[in-house]
């Protein structure tokens, strides 16, 4: 049987498609494990290329699930007087969608990440909240509780305070569940 | 050398699994058809001009100014929310080819930038698919068309096993996953679990460490027996029940319905003509 014959052009094009996706699991491999030990070079290389298009992350419940829950609240003043604490984590009225909930936790997740690494105490051992309140997961979340009492109450309020509780889950193996905790984040004034 | 790439070439030039790319390529695009329909009605809480999520302006650069474009121009977000979901169903039933491929993939990647916080992982996996989608061509397309589909098919293989593995393989460095506890902690995790379910599975300790192990132990030996044919079925079938666990018990249905879609890659290619026969899908 006479052999069919292939032009250049096919084979440089199976050569050049595979040789691409090669680079491309590299990269995805560099990126979605920061872990990996190559150079710096390469995961500025793989940065560059996986962002924005190819970004992903396979951390989901990895390393461990939280053992831990947030919650968020706010409260406003009215007549002079704070009012009670609100829940953040709904939109009466507005919408039931269960997403809400979860677009909610995941800012309050970024927003305790970021505590994580920036929070900082006063030498009188209270919590000082200067580098949060000007990061971006702050920002979002302090955004998101004025946009949603805009929309319920129809007005913005004259400021603001938010309040994120951290609710730990009961140990697995029985042993006494630590407390919860509540970080006041400092009063957001509006510029009159 | 020369012989080999173009013995590999040879290889490459003919759609070997035409049904399974063009199951494929229909349950991918019906999976972000629905996905989008789900966040139709918070659509102007997510993308809307007074949308609940604040703007978000990362460092600068073309490519990542590009991405973010919905996010600055919020007057544009609606229509493009409505321009991506016309332009799935138009994937969906085959109408369009590579260009409205193309604008699925650009659409889902800048809505996603526009309100980053209301999507997860199954999002991500489905951008990345709907790249791989745009060199999917047709059998008889011809043979440069042919190497390209292949290229793209096996991109989506390693792709979603890539999935597995790595958070597979992160799992192991944690310590709720080899002490068995990490089904407990999920199921007390409120955005997560059905009160329900946590009331009836809390007293079965056993039984959630039998799940938890069967999970991590599943998505690290999924990328070796998938090649199996003997060992596919009853793994699908376990994959399908997992997934359904996490879909339905753990409030995410689209994380399962992704992962569950992903498995018809590995369909031999019998059993995809039989669907698509069935299904009656467009080449």
């Amino acid at each position: 049987m006479e052999k069919k014959r292939l032009s250049p052009w096919l084979v440089f094009s199976a050569l050049a498609g595979t040789a691409f996706a090669l680079f491309h699991f590299v990269n995805t491999l560099v990126y979605s494990i920061p872990e990996l030990k190559v150079p710096g070079t390469a995961k500025e290389v793989s940065n560059q290329y996986m962002t924005p298009f190819f970004h992903q992350g396979w951390k989901l419940f990895a390393p461990d699930v939280p053992a831990v829950q947030y919650s968020l609240e706010y409260r406003f003043p009215e007549e002079g007087k704070w009012n009670g604490w609100t829940n953040a984590e709904d939109l009466p009225g507005i919408s039931s969608h269960p997403r809400v909930e979860y677009i909610i936790q995941k800012m309050e997740l970024y927003l305790a990440n970021d505590m994580r690494s920036n929070l900082t105490y006063n030498p009188d051992s209270t919590v000082n909240f200067d580098l949060i309140v000007d990061d971006a997961p702050y920002q979002r979340v302090l955004y998101y509780a004025v946009r949603r009492h805009e929309s319920i109450y129809l007005s913005r309020p004259d400021s603001v305070q938010l309040r994120l509780n951290l609710h730990r889950t009961p140990p697995f193996d029985g042993s006494e569940k630590k407390e919860d905790i509540s970080f006041q984040f400092p009063v957001y004034r509006f510029k009159q | 050398m020369k012989e080999l790439a173009i013995r590999y070439t040879e290889l490459l030039s003919e759609i070997r699994h035409p049904n399974v790319m063009r199951l494929f390529r229909f349950l991918a695009y019906a999976w972000m058809f629905f996905n989008a329909l789900y966040f139709f009605p918070i659509r102007h809480q997510m993308w809307g001009e007074y949308s609940m999520i604040m703007s978000f302006h990362p460092e600068q650069s073309v490519t990542i100014n590009f991405a973010y474009l919905l996010d600055h121009q919020r007057a544009l977000a609606l229509p493009a929310f409505y321009a991506y979901i016309i332009s799935i169903a138009l994937a969906v039933v085959g109408i369009g080819g590579r260009l409205v491929r193309m604008v699925v993939f650009f659409l889902s990647w800048l809505l996603y930038y526009a309100c980053v916080p209301a999507f997860n992982s199954s999002f991500l996996l489905f951008n990345i698919f709907s790249f791989f989608l745009m060199f999917f061509g047709r059998k008889g397309g011809g043979p440069i068309d042919a190497i390209f589909s292949n290229i793209a098919f096996w991109a989506c293989r390693v792709q979603f096993l890539l999935v597995y593995s790595i958070a597979g393989g992160y799992k192991l460095t944690g310590q709720t996953w080899l002490n068995g506890s990490s089904l407990w902690y999920a199921l007390h995790l409120d955005h997560f679990t059905r009160p329900w379910l946590l009331e009836l599975m809390k007293p079965m300790k056993g039984v959630l460490m039998a799940l938890t192990y069967f999970g991590v132990i599943y998505q690290l030996v999924f990328p070796f027996l998938v090649w199996f044919k003997r060992i596919k079925t009853p793994l699908f079938i376990a994959g399908i029940l997992f997934h359904a666990f996490i879909g339905i018990g753990m409030r995410l249905p689209e994380f399962g319905l992704a992962m569950i879609v992903g498995y018809s890659l590995f369909m031999s290619e019998e059993t995809a003509e039989k669907v698509v026969r069935k299904l009656r899908l467009k080449a």
